[in-house]
Formats: structure tokens, C-alpha cells, sequence
């Protein structure tokens, strides 16, 4: 932790950029997905807007996370503990694959009438 | 008692333990907020309705991940000041962080406000209308069940305060009698002491409350006591009959140190059974001895002569809603409704007519395309003559010009792909959805007597302000400005109503708990910070690194909430 007072009036720097940066990146979220001549992949909602949303919003879930929470230098237990619960999180956020899976064979299938 | 390692790092971990602490707890958060977001994707993916896409106003959303973001900063630039011994500077921040919190509720609250005020109603045939039901007025609007009732049964063991009050209030002056003697029963001891009660035909007041006598809430407290009474009193007589039986067969000497085996000796247990049934014999007070009122049932029957009953849909079930039909409306407190089914149509101010569903079904069910259209078409044929809904028919046609000149200009401005396909097509939104700007956009290019081309749709089309929270009725829907057809559905057309609450589908249900979590958070972060804020300067001025200390684990927690926000957001308002 940047503990001097110099370290500190330093990082206010820092955050202040973050700060804008992090605006910056909600207003190109929202033109991505409403102006038409920035809509990537095909008309309307799809695949794309979804990957592009999600990577902004985590290039920015990121910036708060090694910044403002200073993730960037910390101990290693607190790297630990947050490590086993991205991984838990991430699991979490997966489970929904079981959804495509058949639960006897174990093969991916769809089940009728979705998305097809 | 001291707490260890509050300020300064513990050796091992080189932390102090609070830090270690809300890591701790952050990591359940998202674990917890991980879950959440699981199930979304879960809902999403097999949804059988069309998902509502991009369905809620952006701004609002967007102001508030901006506020969101801002008080991120203020709150480290809050840490900052403590750690530079600057209080002043930190009561700057702190208050700004604190109300960004503030503001962010308040948009939060005109969200949901707005949410809970828009009704959807389906037809049949899965076409959806959103809008806003008309005020009660007059006897007319409003959401309601009517119903003129004959006969109202209370259930004794289960009425509701709050439905019986509605009850009586629509009732009003119309004369309600009781449909039969109703005697109650009262216990000195094992003496039983039957009284009458009020008697068939005996006119009851509703107004009363449960201190006057002879009113409806004097009569169904006490019979419920009296229900209520009977009940132990039978309960008691059967259990204790049962234990005699049981005695007796111990009694038996055929059996074997009391080593009784039920199915082997199935004749002493028919005999406890028969023992039993003559223990009890005279004991039970059942229906005949109990009075008239408790037909075993537990009911209050009251008769009512044709009083129109308006009961809103959130209270029950009505067996049959077509005018004139024989019907029963089944609240959940048990109380039945019976009476002829009077006119519960809704009346609503449409602000959006949605084919999605409808299209969706059709699409699995393989239909063509020109019978889905041919279905859409006779949709509008089926709305009847009124004027609303010969705006609504107007609108569709307009609809359909645009959408076919729509349809050209995607395909001339991105041109073909190698197979001779479009490279962009409208979506189903575009195509069968007529949204509440367009609506306003098309009423406002007849008034001026223009022609359907794209660039007069975009010209009178609503921004972003003029429907902050979701369509506009008030600007939009007064004076000459009508642009919301007044629709009277009748009720038999209705699949499904609600207001857009957790109840109307999985998107709603998973919307508010997600949005609804992490508002609580940002609540339970603005009271940590907000208690630093104001009872921390004795802390400041005794132990400056403590505060400082706590303001960052605040702040960290206060980070997190923004770090959902930031996902929240485009999950929810823009994909």
C-alpha cells in the first residue's frame, strides 16, 4: 500500500483518469449497442453485441478491481481468496451448460424447440 | 475488548484482519452475485417467450452507472484525505459518495415505480398489449373482477381482514341477509352451551366492527371462535378415544407383554378402531349438532341481492368472466364469491401491441408465413369498432409501410451476402412489435397529414428524455395529443395479465432480484459509509489511521457494488 503522502497525492492522479476512463467506456457500451453504424455483426441483438458488452463491462470490472480496490499490489492471501472466488463465481456462472447436457449420456444436446 | 490487528498488519498475512475480513465477504458476494447471473443465462437461453430485449429505458440506467462511477472515485478520493489528515476533504467526498447513493435509490425507485404501474395484458392468440389501466372512475376502469354477487361464503377458519373490508365497501347499502341459522357453540368445561347467533333471513350490518352485535364482523369472529373451539373440543374427544382403545387392547390379555404387532393381530386393531368409534360416540359435536353454520365446511353464508362486487385480480381466481355467465371468484383467503359475472373488462390506454409470442408459437408449430401474418391481421379484424381500436388498426398499417420501406433500406444500405440473402434484416422487434415512440411517431405524422417515410418517423419520434423511465403518458396522452388508444379488452380474451412485476415473466422475476440485491447493498454500503461520515471524526481525532483503515474497507465494499453495477448494466438495459 502507497502509504506516503506523495505515494497518495500521486494515485489521486490515477484515480481521477481511472474515473474517466471508466465513463468513457460506459458511453461507448451504450453507443455500441444503440447506434446503428457501430453495430457490429448483424442487425439488432446477437452474438456479437453480447461478447462485446460483456468484454467491455470486464476490461472495466477489471479497472475498478486492480485500481480502486488495488488489486494491482496486494498481499498474497488477499490474490487467494480472491482467486478461489472468481473461480467458484465462474463455475457458478457456468452451471448453466448442464442445461444442454443429457443427464445418462452426458450428451450435449438441445432440447426440442429451443433455439433452433 | 481489544480487537488484534485493526490497524496494524499481522506478520503473517502482512494485512490487517479487517481487510482480510471483507475479501472474505466479498468473495461470498460473488459467489453469491455469480449464482445470480447463472440463472440468467439459464432463463435466458431457454426462455419459451421472447425475451425482452433491450426492454427497459436506457437513460435511467445509464445515469446511474455514471453516478455509480462517481461515487467510486469520491469514495478513494474520501480513503485519500483521511490518509493525508485532510477531514474537511474527507467530509467533501464522503457527503458526495452518500448522496450519489441517494439519487441512485430515487432513479431506482422512478424505475420500479414506473415498472409496477405498466400493465400487460395477452390475448388468446399470445398477441400482447402493454399500456396503463384507466383510473376507477365512475364505475368504470380500472383492473377488477366484477362479479353481481348472490351469495358470499366467508371461510371461518381463514378470512382476511382487508378482503372482507373491500368486500363490504362494494357491497355498499345493498341489503345482505344471512342464509342460514347460524348457532355457535361455547364450552364451560365439557358442558356444551349452544346459542343462536343470528338467524336465516335476519338482515346484517356490514359496517360494524367486531364489538357490535349483529354486525358481519361481530358474527364471523365469533363463529370463528366458536369453529375454533369445536374443533379442539372434537380433537380432544378423538385423541383421547384413541388412546382408550388402545388401552384396552394392552388390556388383552392375548397379547403378549404389550409385544403387539399390528399386522399380525389386524383383529385387535379393528377392535381399537371400533372402540374408538364408540368412545367417541356422542362426544363429537358434528355438523347437525353444530349448528347450521359449519356444514363441516366452516362457511358464513351471506346473501347478498345482486351487489356488484369489483375484486381486483391479484386477490383470486373467477371461475368464468363472460358477461352474464353463472361464476364463482375464489379469493385466496378461501372466500367464494358467487354471482353472475358482470363486465371485467380492462380498460387500458395501449402503449404497445407485441406480436412476438404469437410469432414465436406460430414459428414452432411450422406456419407459414402468410398464415402468421393472416393471424396478426385477424388480431386486429377481432378488436372490435371502437374508436380505440380503429386507432390501433391505423397504427398497424403505418406500422407496416415503415416497416417495409425499413426493410429496403437495410437491404440497400448493407447490401447482399454471396448467396443473394440480405446482409441485415429488420428484427422481430421492428417487425412485430409497435413500441409506445412509434405509436407517438405515427399519430404525430397523421395529425400533420405527412407520409410514412423513415425520416419522418425518426423526425417525430420521441428522445431519450421524453420517456425517462418508460412511456410517457402524461406528456403523450392529454388533451389533443391522444396518442394512446383507449382499448376496453374483455375478459375472456385474456390468457395473462400483471403489471411488469416478478410475476409477469422470468425477466422480470430475475430483473428485480438482481437489481433488487444490489440496490439493498447500496443501501447497507451508504449506512456503513454514512456512519463514518458522521460519528467519526472523535475516531479522526483519537486514531486517524483506524478511520482511515475503515473508510477503505468501506470503500472496498462500496467498489464492489459498483463492479455489479457495471455487469448489471449492459446485461439488463442493452443486450
Amino acid at each position: 500500500m502507497a502509504d506516503s503522502p506523495e505515494a497518495i497525492k500521486k494515485s489521486i492522479k490515477l484515480y481521477t483518469i481511472i474515473g474517466l476512463l471508466l465513463f468513457v467506456f460506459t458511453g461507448i457500451t451504450v453507443a455500441v449497442a444503440t447506434v446503428p453504424a457501430l453495430d457490429f455483426g448483424g442487425h439488432g441483438f446477437d452474438a456479437y453485441d453480447a461478447v462485446i458488452g460483456i468484454a467491455i463491462a470486464s476490461f472495466k470490472a477489471s479497472l475498478v478491481a486492480l485500481i480502486f480496490m488495488h488489486l494491482n499490489h496486494e498481499k498474497k492471501a488477499i490474490y487467494w481468496i480472491f482467486l478461489g472466488a472468481l473461480a467458484f463465481g465462474l463455475i457458478l456462472i457456468l452451471l448453466f451448460a448442464f442445461g444442454f447436457l443429457d443427464p445418462i449420456t452426458f450428451d450435449g444436446l438441445l432440447p426440442d424447440g429451443v433455439n433452433q | 475488548m481489544e480487537i488484534p490487528y485493526i490497524v496494524n498488519a499481522r506478520k503473517d498475512t502482512g494485512l490487517n484482519n479487517s481487510k482480510i475480513a471483507i475479501w472474505l465477504f466479498l468473495a461470498s458476494e460473488v459467489m453469491l452475485f455469480g449464482g445470480l447471473f447463472s440463472s440468467y443465462i439459464f432463463l435466458r437461453i431457454f426462455a419459451d417467450y421472447p425475451w425482452p430485449e433491450r426492454a427497459l429505458p436506457v437513460l435511467p440506467g445509464l445515469v446511474n452507472t455514471f453516478i455509480l462511477i462517481a461515487s467510486s472515485v469520491t469514495v478513494v478520493f474520501a480513503w485519500a484525505s483521511l490518509k493525508l489528515r485532510n477531514w474537511k476533504g474527507f467530509v467533501g467526498y464522503m457527503s458526495f459518495t452518500i448522496f450519489c447513493a441517494l439519487i441512485f435509490m430515487v432513479l431506482k425507485g422512478f424505475e420500479y415505480n414506473a415498472k409496477f404501474h405498466h400493465q400487460a395484458a395477452q390475448y388468446n392468440d399470445w398477441t400482447t398489449i402493454e399500456g396503463h389501466t384507466h383510473p376507477e372512475k365512475d364505475g368504470h376502469g380500472g383492473n377488477f373482477y366484477v362479479v353481481n354477487a348472490n351469495e358470499i361464503n366467508f371461510d371461518l377458519g381463514s378470512y382476511h381482514g382487508p378482503y372482507l373490508d373491500e368486500i363490504t365497501k362494494r357491497i355498499g347499502d345493498t341489503k345482505a341477509t344471512a342464509a342460514k341459522n347460524v348457532i355457535i357453540n361455547e364450552f364451560d368445561g365439557d358442558k356444551l352451551i349452544q346459542k343462536p347467533l343470528v338467524n336465516a333471513g335476519d338482515a346484517i350490518d356490514l359496517k360494524g366492527d367486531d364489538e357490535t352485535e349483529g354486525s358481519l364482523r361481530y358474527i364471523l369472529a365469533a363463529a370463528k371462535e366458536s369453529f375454533i373451539q369445536t374443533r379442539m373440543h372434537n380433537e380432544q374427544v378423538r385423541e383421547s378415544a384413541t388412546r382408550q382403545s388402545w388401552r384396552n387392547v394392552r388390556a388383552n390379555k392375548s397379547i403378549d407383554g404389550g409385544n403387539f404387532n399390528a399386522v399380525q393381530d389386524l383383529t385387535q386393531y379393528d377392535q381399537a378402531k371400533k372402540d374408538a368409534a364408540n368412545e367417541e360416540a356422542g362426544k363429537i359435536i358434528d355438523s347437525g349438532k353444530f349448528g347450521t353454520i359449519v356444514d363441516n365446511s366452516g362457511l358464513f353464508k351471506l346473501k347478498v341481492d345482486n351487489a356488484e362486487i369489483k375484486i381486483s385480480p391479484d386477490w383470486g381466481r373467477m371461475s368464468a368472466s363472460k358477461i352474464g355467465a353463472d361464476t364463482a371468484v375464489s379469493l385466496l383467503d378461501r372466500t367464494a364469491i358467487l354471482g353472475v359475472a358482470g363486465d371485467s373488462g380492462m380498460d387500458i390506454d395501449v402503449d404497445a401491441v407485441d406480436h412476438r409470442h404469437l410469432v414465436m408459437k406460430a414459428r414452432d408449430r411450422k406456419y407459414s408465413q402468410e398464415k402468421i401474418d393472416g393471424m396478426i391481421e385477424d388480431w386486429y379484424k377481432n378488436l372490435g369498432d371502437s374508436k380505440g381500436a380503429e386507432q390501433i388498426r391505423e397504427y398497424w398499417a403505418m406500422h407496416k409501410e415503415w416497416r417495409t420501406l425499413w426493410t429496403t433500406y437495410l437491404k440497400d444500405e448493407y447490401k447482399l451476402d454471396d448467396e443473394g440473402q440480405p446482409n441485415r434484416v429488420p428484427t422481430d422487434v421492428e417487425l412485430y412489435r409497435i413500441t409506445w415512440k412509434q405509436m407517438v411517431a405515427y399519430k404525430k405524422i397523421k395529425e400533420a397529414g405527412e407520409e410514412v417515410t423513415l425520416n419522418n418517423v425518426k423526425k417525430h419520434t420521441p428522445g431519450m428524455i421524453d420517456g425517462f423511465v418508460g412511456a410517457n403518458h402524461g406528456k403523450f396522452n392529454h388533451g389533443d395529443m391522444h396518442c394512446f388508444p383507449l382499448l376496453h379488452v374483455a375478459r375472456e380474451d385474456i390468457r395473462f395479465e400483471s403489471v411488469f412485476s416478478p410475476k409477469m415473466n422470468n425477466y422480470y422475476a430475475i430483473y428485480f432480484t438482481i437489481t433488487g440485491l444490489h440496490g439493498l447493498h447500496v443501501i447497507g454500503g451508504a449506512l456503513v459509509l454514512g456512519y463514518y461520515l458522521f460519528f467519526g471524526r472523535k475516531m479522526y481525532l483519537s486514531n486517524p489511521e483506524w478511520l482511515a483503515n475503515r473508510v477503505e474497507i468501506g470503500g472496498l465494499f462500496w467498489h464492489f457494488v459498483d463492479l455489479v453495477w457495471i455487469f448489471v448494466f449492459p446485461i439488463f438495459y442493452l443486450m
